[in-house]
């Protein structure tokens, strides 16, 4: 086995590596923020009808925008009081959600 | 060289596997027991009756994809079961996993997995709720009215169980509205399952949003909560099973319309009933309401030639009622079936006749003579 090959194969092992241990750290907030998303936001947000009283909105580029759907001003603190108090016919998911998950579920929404 | 990279090799590549395997959390299963109703084996389908999922699902009837065909031609109408539920955290559709057989076919599911069926003239206690405004009401003071009555609770986050279901209420609340008289012989009422949680205030805050923050719109839709003991007692009578579970509150639902006497005249259950369904029956009760309302009384004197218990008559050769018609002989409806028991062909009666819009019935039947022979 020549040199070159046995730096090729640890870099990949490397890649990999870097890879799987990316994917489910416990305390990455990416992922914990977008298994909270995909369980608690998605069904509600992903745009289906589902025959309520009012569509809820995308909420791809929340924090691009200037202003939240509501017309509040696109800030953590706007969003974490809506996950927290609910908007309209959202429902309050106070007692429900902990600070942390709050905090992941948040930092997600500004990388979508 | 080689021996000794080797190893390692396998234990990196091991160590990669396990990391990688341990981060496909792409779906969440939920552990499901119940009853084969019926099966599709051209599409891979199974209905299952089942109990509340943890978690979940309150229990219900639904149909699931099993993907494994072997399990689907295995299964049985009638066969209990007990399954994994597979939920893809993408939003997709949910699946059976690992159908196990526990029990042969049994006939109907157990009565324990099935909440009680409401029937029409089934009653419902009188129990103390306070509404959006802190202001008391009894179900009593509906009476009069053809009331629709669901169970929601503020936090739930299935949008298609208490959202669509308020969403439901409000659409009817605006058809209603079109028509002053339906809508004062009409209301609509909302419990919670979570009175701890769902203060006044709260209740307020969520009716408004589903009535576009109008609060006129409280006259005729209250959104309630009732002492804990209460809300068991009504739970039982509406036939409806709820838990509470990590904050959330596990529950099967029933949509019941009550008459204008105060007791069940029509009920949906599940999260299935069609608004149409419901608007129409609210807008024919009332329509009887006002019809009871603007009902004529006379009083009727004759003797019964015929007594049918079947169809809850009598005939009775009567003379001509003052007002309303001439002497003739013609069948009757009986409001109270009880007074039927009492009463033969030959009973010299006298009674009220109670005309209301298109129905027309005796009440208060008296006998004055009954018949040779009878006591």
């Amino acid at each position: 086995m020549t040199g070159l090959k046995l730096t090729a194969i640890s870099l990949a092992l490397a890649a990999m590596l870097l890879l799987a241990t990316g994917c489910s750290q416990p305390g990455n907030a990416s992922t914990a923020g977008h298994e909270l998303y995909q369980l608690h936001c998605l069904e509600c947000h992903e745009g289906k009808n589902l025959n309520l009283r009012k569509q809820p909105p995308k909420l791809n580029g929340l924090f691009q925008a200037k202003a939240l759907p509501s017309g509040a001003p696109a800030t953590d603190q706007e969003v974490r009081k809506t996950i927290v108090e609910g908007r309209g016919i959202m429902p309050a998911f106070d007692q429900r959600l902990s600070d942390k998950e709050i905090e992941d579920l948040v930092k997600y929404l500004h990388t979508i | 060289m080689r021996n000794r990279i080797f190893p390692f090799f396998c234990c990196a590549l091991a160590a990669v596997a396990i990391l990688v395997s341990g981060c496909q959390k792409s779906a969440k299963r939920y552990h499901l027991k119940g009853q084969v109703l019926s099966k599709k084996n051209a599409t891979n389908e199974v209905e299952v009756k089942h109990e509340a999922i943890p978690n979940f699902m309150p229990a219900m009837t639904m149909t699931y994809k099993v993907p494994d065909s072997n399990a689907v031609q295995g299964v049985q109408p009638g066969d209990a079961i007990e399954a994994d539920v597979v939920v893809p955290t993408n939003g997709g559709d949910y699946w059976l996993d690992d159908v196990v057989i526990t029990n042969g076919p049994q006939g109907p599911i157990k009565a324990a997995l099935a909440p009680r069926l409401l029937m029409p003239g089934d009653s419902i206690p009188d129990v103390t709720l306070t509404n959006q405004d802190g202001k008391t009401l009894h179900l009593n003071q509906l009476k009069g009215k053809a009331v629709l009555v669901s169970f929601i609770y503020t936090r739930c986050p299935q949008p298609t169980f208490c959202p669509r279901t308020s969403s439901q209420f409000a659409f009817i609340q605006d058809e209603l509205a079109k028509n002053p008289k339906d809508y004062e012989k009409t209301h609509l009422l909302s419990i919670t399952l979570d009175p701890s949680y769902d203060t006044a205030p709260v209740l307020k805050k969520y009716g408004l949003a589903y009535m576009n923050n109008d609060a006129s719109g409280f006259v005729h839709s209250d959104f309630t909560s009732t002492a804990t003991s209460d809300l068991s007692k009504l739970a039982q009578a509406f036939g409806l099973e709820y838990f509470q579970q990590d904050n959330q509150i596990v529950h099967s639902m029933n949509t019941v319309l009550l008459g204008p006497d105060g007791n069940v005249a029509k009920s949906w259950e599940g999260n299935e009933w069609k608004t149409g369904d419901a608007l129409a029956a609210l807008q024919e009760a009332a329509h009887k309401a006002l019809a009871e309302e603007n009902a004529k009384h006379y009083r009727l004197k004759g003797s019964i030639t015929a007594v049918n218990k079947d169809k809850l008559e009598i005939t009775v050769k009567h003379s001509a009622i003052a007002g309303y018609m001439a002497a003739m002989t013609m069948p009757y409806k009986v409001r109270d079936s009880k007074a039927l028991e009492t009463l033969a062909s030959g009973d010299q009666i006298h009674a009220q006749l109670t005309v209301a819009g298109d129905d027309s019935y005796l009440e208060n039947i008296v006998v004055d003579k009954h018949m040779q022979g009878k006591n």
